[in-house]
């Protein structure tokens, strides 16, 4: 294109339609609702619930164990299943898995003072118990994601008879790496102060992340919408993705205090000097196959602190994967749903017992 | 003092007063050094004078606080600003409206880039977290004025309700164990039975 004065006319006329068209179709796709899968309550304490997905029609059940998915206490599980072409539970029910995964629910006021122990042994626990019992199997699947990747660590640490095969994916290990921001930061914080002042609030938490990388996730993420014209289907994948970044529930005073104290702080979680429950985690006790899925330009958990995990598990078998893609990538690019759900399957399949 | 009327007489309401004030005055001044004795009552007294000491000092704080970051962002700006100038030179002379986008994107890199390398120092993680522990300590500071406040009106406090819900958490840890033996003693029976 020439510079004229003619073509830049053209230029800002064009860019002017853009704004007003994607406007007017992010508008008609505000309403776009987040989750694709059936599912139904199958159990249920204070404001976990335990969800179990409705199996596909005409779909060969898996010889593979139950899988249990125990997402982060900082986001909304629902992004794993976002979308009908965006949903890692959907892949899991394609291949025949029978699909479990906990919702810790919105925590208020009345939940302050719930721990760590509570979440892992309580929630966790009484989800497993449920799953095994219900299924009369001895041990499950566990994948954890993110923040319930290490609540998952811990669980398996410490009931390594109950986890047939774990998978993690971008789950923080060590956390003192030097590229880890998130501890940095979190090194000089007073969590006793913090406890003392209530639940950490949501919003907060999301300007905390948001500022982990704050030009390209607050400015130039919307400027990039202006630059193709925006089809239905884009506009409302980018609501659902904006709804769901901008869904964190408040966080418990007291389990987000413990949190950062004993793995942002004290990196307890390879020095092995957490204890739940009056148990020490150690990883060395997690003897089940392990696959550790990470993002390679994952700015929250950097690859360093997820391959920590292959030096502390005392597992024969470890596999690791590497996407190239960022944290909320893995969970809905393009890139990773080629990858990540296939080799999760396969990876079940070839450890079905 | 009397007023006197224009004959000189004192007025007999004056008078009357006069009487009330020899009186009402030894009472009064009484009562203002017992009150002195028993030093600041209400909003003035020591504790609450201390607790809102601690709340103009966290202010304080915050506000030097809030300075050093502001600090901190220029010196994002500046180095975002050198890195992109010296970025800028490398690409080809284009005035075209379609460069700026190439342009803005290499403003967006260069941010990130003096962002990051600002964000990793101590002294930035430090004064983050003074502010985020300010913030959090001004805000028991308000809790603590507030729970004063409703107290002096017979309302529930804080405090009130976290010793209520402790004792609910107590109870429910009790009935679980409790439900949890059931089931296991229901269980063995069945496998007796058997």
């Amino acid at each position: 294109m020439s510079d004229s004065p003619g073509d830049i006319g053209a230029l800002y006329l064009e860019l002017s339609r853009r704004v007003i068209d994607a406007g007017i179709k992010l508008g008609k796709a505000s309403a776009a609702t987040v989750g694709c899968s059936l599912k139904e309550e199958v159990w249920r304490q204070d404001k976990t619930v335990l969800y179990r997905y409705l199996p596909l029609p005409f779909t060969q059940p898996s010889r593979a164990q139950p899988v249990l998915i125990c997402f982060a206490l900082v986001n909304r599980p629902h992004i794993l299943d976002l979308q009908t072409d965006r949903s890692l539970v959907q892949r899991l029910l394609a291949a025949g898995l029978d699909v479990y995964l906990i919702d810790w629910g919105r925590p208020d006021a009345s939940d302050r003072d719930l721990e760590l122990h509570d979440y892992i042994e309580r929630y966790l626990g009484s989800c497993v118990e449920h799953i095994l019992q219900a299924n009369n199997i001895d041990a499950l699947n566990l994948i954890g994601v993110c923040q319930g990747g290490t609540l998952s660590l811990c669980y398996c640490a410490l009931h390594p008879e109950q986890v047939a095969n774990l998978v993690t994916m971008v789950t923080p290990v060590d956390f003192h790496t030097p590229d880890n921001l998130l501890s940095k930061w979190a090194r000089h914080l007073d969590m006793d102060l913090i406890r003392r002042a209530g639940n950490v609030s949501g919003d907060a938490l999301i300007g905390l992340f948001l500022s982990l990388s704050p030009f390209r996730l607050m400015h130039q993420k919307y400027v990039r919408l202006f630059d193709q014209a925006m089809d239905t289907r884009t506009a409302e994948s980018f609501v659902r993705m904006e709804k769901w970044i901008f869904d964190s529930p408040d966080q418990p005073a007291a389990a987000t205090a413990q949190f950062v104290q004993w793995f942002y702080q004290q990196n307890g979680l390879i020095r092995g000097t957490v204890q739940i429950g009056g148990r020490r985690v150690n990883l060395g006790r997690i003897r089940c196959p392990v696959l550790n899925i990470y993002s390679r330009q994952d700015h929250i958990v950097p690859p360093s602190a997820a391959t920590a995990l292959r030096r502390y598990i005392g597992s024969p078998d470890y596999t690791e994967q590497e996407v190239d893609t960022g944290h909320i990538g893995l969970y809905v690019s393009r890139r990773a749903q080629e990858v990540v759900p296939s080799r999760i399957v396969t990876w079940l399949r070839e450890r079905a017992t | 003092m009397e007023s006197e009327s224009p004959a000189g007489n004192p007025e007999p309401g004056a008078t009357a007063c006069g009487a009330g004030w020899d009186s009402f005055g030894p009472l009064l001044r009484a009562l203002c050094s017992d009150a002195a004795r028993a030093g600041p009552l209400g909003i003035a007294r020591p504790e609450s004078l201390r607790a809102w000491q601690h709340t103009a000092d966290l202010i304080l704080q915050w506000c030097q606080l809030q300075g050093q970051m502001l600090l901190h962002w220029s010196t994002v700006a500046r180095n975002a600003a050198e890195k992109f100038n010296l970025s800028a030179r490398e690409l080809p002379p284009d005035p075209a409206p379609t460069n700026m986008r190439r342009l803005y994107d290499l403003w967006i890199d260069c941010a990130e880039q003096a962002y990051a390398m600002e964000v990793h120092t101590d002294e930035y993680c430090r004064t983050q977290a003074g502010l985020i522990n300010v913030m959090a300590a001004l805000s028991v500071e308000q809790r603590g004025h507030l729970e004063r406040l409703a107290r002096s009106y017979g309302m529930p406090t804080q405090t009130e309700l976290d010793a209520l819900r402790a004792q609910l958490r107590q109870m429910q840890a009790e009935l679980r164990t409790g439900s949890q033996r059931r089931r296991k003693g229901s269980h063995r029976g069945k496998r007796a039975g058997r």
